[in-house]
Order: structure tokens, then C-alpha cells, then sequence
């Protein structure tokens, strides 16, 4: 966890901060579709409940280096379920409860297209750590898995200029897959997201 | 920059209403039945272990102390119940108890409880702003301290299953081999209550297919 403050950190540190276009922060409303085991397994229900800060700052021409901070809330009603337990001694029948709560916090590196102060579509990858607080509830009982994980996120997105020379509507895609160590299964999920960007002046 | 900061912020607190968005909503959303298999090295697959006995009557667990020991459940239902479900998986009954201490296999005790579990919050009141003049006792804001209790009131049912041979043996242990239980919310009308007590029984042996002759 150190090691991935660190390197963003340093990151930030290393940008010789332009007042340019590129240099921002966003937020936006995020929305997820699980995949993969994390799907089949667990959850299948889309989320919409989530949120995103992201803050990048321009390093070169087109290329930003930045961090990210997000939080996805997972849920889903299971009706009738029967599951064994652990050792496979205990088995649990009822209506079940799935919740899943994650944070990523990542640096991140993006490259952009497109003419300044221009619709500017972009690509880039996020790396760095999520913790995610999964609970499961029957009846009056409740079994909780958290773990930090490494996260990895590509990602795609267009900022679109507004009236205002420092606002930009924004949107993007990306996929996110957390490494788990405390569940069976990968938390993978793909995020659509729509906000605002805010440049830094 | 910051009024902007303030409306965005104000979105998102208004998209996200917590962590937890779903969860039970009727009485039956809390119903859970578990089943355990207390002895991990006892052979249910036995095939000489067909017979059992079921103790005539459901003994109540609920503490007098704590809640009302008058459960008025219908006990002679859920000992049939019992009784059906066993039937179906295969073993014949040895009703007479003097019979069943040299050839039962099994003996099977039921019992239930209901627990009110109380659950107090307390504010402590509140008589104005430390340093703001004009307030404190008598004055504009007084909010006195409040106790508030609630009562979530459960029920469960229990089924053990004993392995009536080691019981024989007198050894310091009961040899409870398997034990349903049944719990849920001790609320809604006295059929309600038996039918779902009668759901959960069922549902224990559908959810041990191990104990089938």
C-alpha cells in the first residue's frame, strides 16, 4: 500500500504542471456491469451506484500522469439459496443478501489525441491497489471477506469542451479487474462513467 | 473553482445512499435454516441404521427470565412434520420408548425458543452551544435526553439427530450427529409462524440428501 502511494506520489511530483487543457480533475457518476467469475459467482446485477475522482497533470505534449479514486457499490437479492459452508460441516438455506463495496485508488498514465482545447479522446491504464469490503446476509447472520487487491484498469475516454474555456463534459469506459487473495473469484467488472472535467489554473 | 467543487460534491451525495442499498423487507427475509454436521467422522451411509425414535415432546429452550415460555406453537404439528420427513427418507419408527432404548438407531429430540433480543439507544440531551450567550437551561434550545428500546424478537426450532447407539455407551458427550435449525422473526399471526416453522423442517432434510436410506 506504501509502495503505491509512493509511486503516485512521485508521479505528481515529477509533472512540470502546464496550463494547459489537459491538466484536470474530474468527477464523475459511474456505473458497472460485473464479469467474468464475479458475474457467474456472486453478483450479475449491474451497479449504479458509484462515483470517481480522477486528477492528472500534464508531464509532455498529449501525456498525463495522475491518480485515481473511486467507489463502486455492488448488491443483488438471492431468493432461496442453499450454500455449504467452509469445511462443507455447516449448510445455510435463505434469502441472501450480496453486497460488494470498492475503492480503488490508482496512479494512472493516459495519452490523448486530438487538438488542444478540442474534443480530445484518450486511452491509458491505471495501476494500483482497491479495497473492497464483501458481505454476504442471511437470515441474521452475515459472513464478510475484505481484502486489499491489486488493481489494474485500461481505459478509454473523450473530453467534450463546453461553453466555458475550463470545463469539459467527460466520459469513458474501462475495465477493472482486482486481484483477491480472500475470495475465490476476481472482482472484474466493466465501468462506464459520464462527469464533468474541471481544468487546474 | 470551489462553488463548483460544492455542486458536484452535492450530486454525488445525492446519487450515493450508502453501502448497503437492498435488504430484507418481509418477516420471511429473515427466515435461515442451517444444518451441521456435529460428528465429521460419522457414517450417515451406514446401512444397518434405519430405525428412530421421537422423543414425544418439544422441549422450550426460551430462558423465563427473558421472554415468555408460553411459545404456543403447534407442537404437534412440527413433531409430525418430523416424523414425515423422516418416514419419506427411508427409516421406520420405533415409537415405544422401551423398544426404542435397545433398537433404535437414531433418537431425535426437537426443541424451540423464542429470545427477545433488547436493544437500547440513548441521547444524552442537549442544552445549547458551549460560549453562545442567552442559551442553556430554561432558554430557546433545550432537547432533553432520551431513551429509546427496541425489541427484535426471534424464534427457532431445533432438530437433533442422536446417535442412539453411542448414547447406550454412556460416554460424557451427547452423540449429536446432525442438528437442523430453523430461525427467523417470532413475528406475524400464529399460523404464519407455524407454517414457517414447518417450511424450515422441511427444508433441513431437502438440504441433507446424506441422510437418505
Amino acid at each position: 500500500m506504501r509502495n503505491y502511494i509512493c509511486i503516485a506520489l512521485l508521479l505528481v511530483c515529477a509533472a512540470s504542471v502546464k496550463a494547459q487543457d489537459l491538466s484536470a480533475f474530474r468527477l464523475t457518476y459511474d456505473m458497472a456491469i460485473p464479469t467474468g467469475q464475479f458475474n457467474s459467482d456472486y453478483i450479475n446485477k449491474t451497479s449504479w451506484r458509484g462515483i470517481g475522482f480522477d486528477s492528472r497533470w500534464e508531464v509532455k505534449t498529449n501525456v498525463t500522469v495522475g491518480f485515481n479514486l473511486g467507489w463502486q457499490v455492488f448488491s443483488q437479492r438471492f431468493d432461496d439459496v442453499t450454500e455449504v459452508l467452509g469445511s462443507g460441516r455447516t449448510t445455510v438455506n435463505g434469502t441472501q443478501f450480496r453486497f460488494v463495496n470498492t475503492f480503488p485508488m490508482q496512479a494512472n498514465v493516459h495519452y490523448y489525441f486530438g487538438e488542444e482545447y478540442g474534443v480530445r479522446p484518450w486511452a491509458g491504464l491505471a495501476l494500483g491497489t482497491a479495497y473492497s469490503d464483501q458481505r454476504t446476509q442471511v437470515g441474521f447472520s452475515e459472513i464478510q471477506a475484505t481484502s486489499w487487491s491489486f488493481a489494474l484498469t485500461p481505459q478509454v475516454g473523450i473530453d467534450v469542451p463546453l461553453n466555458s474555456d475550463d470545463l469539459s463534459f467527460t466520459v469513458n469506459m474501462r475495465y477493472n479487474q482486482f486481484f483477491q487473495n480472500t475470495v475465490s473469484f476476481d472482482y472484474s467488472f466493466l465501468v462506464f462513467s459520464a462527469g464533468f472535467k474541471f481544468l487546474y489554473h | 473553482m470551489l462553488k463548483k467543487l460544492i455542486q458536484s460534491s452535492s450530486l454525488i451525495a445525492l446519487l450515493l445512499m450508502g453501502c448497503y442499498p437492498i435488504g430484507p423487507e418481509f418477516v420471511e427475509d429473515y427466515d435461515a435454516t442451517y444444518t451441521i454436521l456435529n460428528d465429521v467422522n460419522f457414517d450417515f451411509a451406514d446401512p444397518t441404521r434405519q430405525t428412530y425414535h421421537l422423543a414425544d415432546t418439544v422441549i422450550v429452550l426460551t430462558d423465563p427470565n427473558t421472554s415468555p415460555t408460553d411459545i404456543q406453537i403447534n407442537q404437534a404439528a412440527i413433531l409430525a412434520r418430523v416424523r414425515t420427513n423422516m418416514n419419506q427418507l427411508g427409516y421406520t419408527e420405533i415409537p415405544d420408548i422401551d423398544d426404542a432404548i435397545d433398537d433404535a438407531d437414531y433418537l431425535i429430540l426437537v426443541s424451540v425458543n423464542r429470545s427477545d433480543n433488547y436493544f437500547y439507544t440513548w441521547w444524552p440531551g442537549w442544552v445549547g452551544w458551549p460560549g453562545w450567550p442567552g442559551w442553556g437551561w430554561g432558554g430557546c434550545c433545550f432537547f432533553p435526553p432520551t431513551v429509546t428500546s427496541t425489541n427484535i424478537r426471534t424464534g427457532a426450532i431445533l432438530v437433533d439427530l442422536i446417535d442412539a447407539r453411542a448414547l447406550k455407551l454412556r460416554r460424557n458427550e451427547l452423540p449429536e450427529v446432525w442438528i437442523g435449525l430453523g430461525e427467523g422473526l417470532f413475528r406475524g399471526s400464529q399460523q404464519n409462524i407455524n407454517n414457517r416453522a414447518l417450511e424450515s423442517i422441511d427444508q433441513m432434510f431437502r438440504q441433507s440428501p446424506y441422510l437418505k436410506r
